[in-house]
């Protein structure tokens, strides 16, 4: 119960902290910005105006959230060491791994925060467009198509934030912490390529014949490509409630997987 | 000495305003005189598909998005303004390989994109003279679209048009007919195309499918169905006529040949009330009855 009390908490003075870095403030406008930029990057085109329209907003949302991790959470997390604030909190009865989870959770949640904000604002400008261009709504569109895919969307997030939370907890510096988590989320973002060239190509130079190393690989990297739904929103394309399940299950195994073991790099770290 | 300070950094301060503007300007002024500037034939879209796949990460429909627009922007004529400050329309070089190899790439990242294989397709075969490569972008459109019935009709048309092939053509057309929402013209155009270049069979087998598809009450049954009876209606006449060639070692000259020598029984019914008709090449149409003038 106290676990869970000292969990809570941690959790909502991260999202709460999170808030008053004005981020949030940043994503409103930044969200505002991307609606009207939907509209007029659509307009650009001739055709697939749909098409255009959703791609644009699940874009937004991602890069939004990529942002948030890359410099809203990392510096979240060096806060707490360069000034201090994690004595503090670790003289208290909070275990390490506490401490790492609840800051992952408040992040997790600034996250689904700024998706939910950025999702309901290009849904707007993507209404407008359907609306106007009824010949160009992709041909079985579907609103619950785009909320799986800006579900998935967010978790693949939720997953480079677990990336950047294990880098943070063993590397000396925030910088090279931050280095890792980007050089990681692009490994991943492009694990299944990787994975198809090598298997499908043979032709894949150095690679060629090495197709158990590329899976291994593609089970040490987060397999981010999986979450990437743009597509199939874009085309109305459906996607089972299974694939979804099994992509949560993906997610939260990998990323608890990953802030255990960042709970033991961290015992070890140098704090002072 | 404050006062000596302040000139000093002021005049520092306009000689590196004068240089920055002197330098800005020249290159503009540079920039200018080249031809096509800043239109450069290199760029990402030089690179494998597969690693712009790779540097695009999960943003790939917003770069097939780019490739398309880039690919837009470097065809047409250009707009420049003249000295006096007026605009005119100047006629420009158009780098064919990086149009089509900027297309190809596009497509790559997102084979459903409709703008990428129309704005092609209005382009590469017509300036061009790329046939043969926009056929494979229309494949890939056609594979990545299985709901639009389009990028296979262009691919029957080009096959037409430039490739000068009716019978596959013909194949083309009564392939995308069958695609939900295609035209009702289709088919039948397909129809004629595939029997004129000696695809009779094939038409009629696709023809089938489609009336399979059904039923009486279509607004389309009673034309798909009086094309397939006058496709069979060819295809009897030509069995024929390839049984006389086998038996005289000659071609037959008319219907009337193939019918007194036995190797046609009787004329088969023409759903169009015209007699069938076959030319002096051993063509024969249901819709031509004088087709030997």
């Amino acid at each position: 119960m106290h676990t869970l009390r000292s969990l809570y908490h941690l959790t909502l003075s991260t999202c709460l902290e999170g808030i008053r870095h004005k981020a949030l403030w940043a994503i409103v406008c930044l969200a505002m910005l991307l609606t009207l930029g939907n509209l007029a990057v659509t307009l650009l085109f001739t055709w697939d105006l749909g098409k255009v329209s959703i791609e644009f907003g699940l874009s937004a949302v991602a890069f939004t959230g990529l942002l948030v991790v890359f410099f809203l959470g990392m510096k979240m997390l060096a806060d707490d060491l360069e000034r201090s604030r994690i004595y503090l909190l670790l003289s208290r009865p909070i275990s390490i791994w506490q401490y790492l989870l609840g800051k992952f959770l408040g992040l997790a949640l600034i996250l689904l925060t700024a998706t939910v904000i950025l999702g309901v604002s290009a849904a707007v400008s993507m209404q407008y467009v359907l609306w106007s261009y009824p010949a160009f709504v992709p041909p079985h569109f579907s609103w619950l198509t785009y909320v799986m895919a800006l579900f998935s969307q967010w978790l693949g997030l939720v997953m480079v934030l677990a990336v950047s939370v294990f880098c943070f907890s063993f590397a000396s510096q925030p910088f090279v912490a931050l280095l890792l988590t980007a050089c990681t989320y692009l490994a991943g973002q492009n694990m299944e390529l990787l994975r198809r060239v090598v298997l499908e190509n043979a032709y894949a130079g150095v690679l060629s014949g090495r197709e158990s190393l590329v899976i291994g690989l593609s089970w040490i990297f987060p397999n981010l490509s999986l979450f990437d739904k743009k597509y199939a929103a874009a085309y109305g394309l459906a996607f089972s409630g299974q694939e979804l399940l099994l992509l949560t299950g993906y997610a939260l195994s990998y990323s608890l997987l990953l802030l255990w073991l960042a709970a033991f790099l961290f015992k070890r770290k140098e704090l002072a | 000495m404050s006062i000596r300070r302040v000139v000093t950094s002021g005049l520092v301060g306009l000689v590196l305003v004068g240089l920055y503007v002197a330098s800005y300007s020249g290159l503009q002024h540079h920039r200018r005189s080249l031809p096509d500037a800043g239109e450069s034939s290199s760029g990402i879209w030089n690179l494998s598909p597969v690693i712009i796949a790779a540097i695009a990460g999960e943003f790939k429909g917003l770069m097939a998005d780019y490739l398309t627009l880039e690919a837009g922007a470097r065809l047409g004529a250009k707009v420049v303004r003249t000295p006096d400050g007026k605009y005119r329309e100047v006629k420009r070089r158009i780098d064919w390989p990086t149009i089509h190899r900027l297309y190809v790439a596009s497509q790559y990242l997102d084979p459903s994109f409709e703008q990428t294989y129309t704005v092609a397709q209005g382009w590469l075969p017509w300036e061009g003279g790329m046939v043969r490569e926009m056929q494979a972008i229309l494949r890939t459109a056609a594979q990545g679209r299985p709901w639009d019935w389009k990028p296979t009709h262009l691919q029957g048309f080009n096959t037409y048009y430039f490739l000068r092939q009716p019978g596959a053509a013909g194949k083309l057309f009564l392939e995308a007919a069958r695609i939900p929402n295609a035209p009702s013209f289709l088919p039948i155009l397909g129809a004629r195309l595939a029997q004129k270049g000696g695809e009779t069979a094939a038409a009629i087998v696709l023809m089938r499918s489609m009336l399979a598809d059904k039923t009486p009450d279509d607004p389309d049954y009673d034309d798909l169905s009086d094309r397939l009876q006058a496709l069979q209606g060819v295809q009897q006449i030509e069995e024929a006529s390839r049984k006389f060639q086998a038996v005289f070692a000659r071609m037959a000259q008319s219907i009337d040949e193939l019918l007194t020598s036995g190797m046609l029984a009787t004329a088969p019914a023409n759903p169009y009330k015209v007699a069938y008709c076959m030319d002096k090449a051993g063509i024969v149409y249901f819709d031509q009855p004088d087709c030997q003038k």
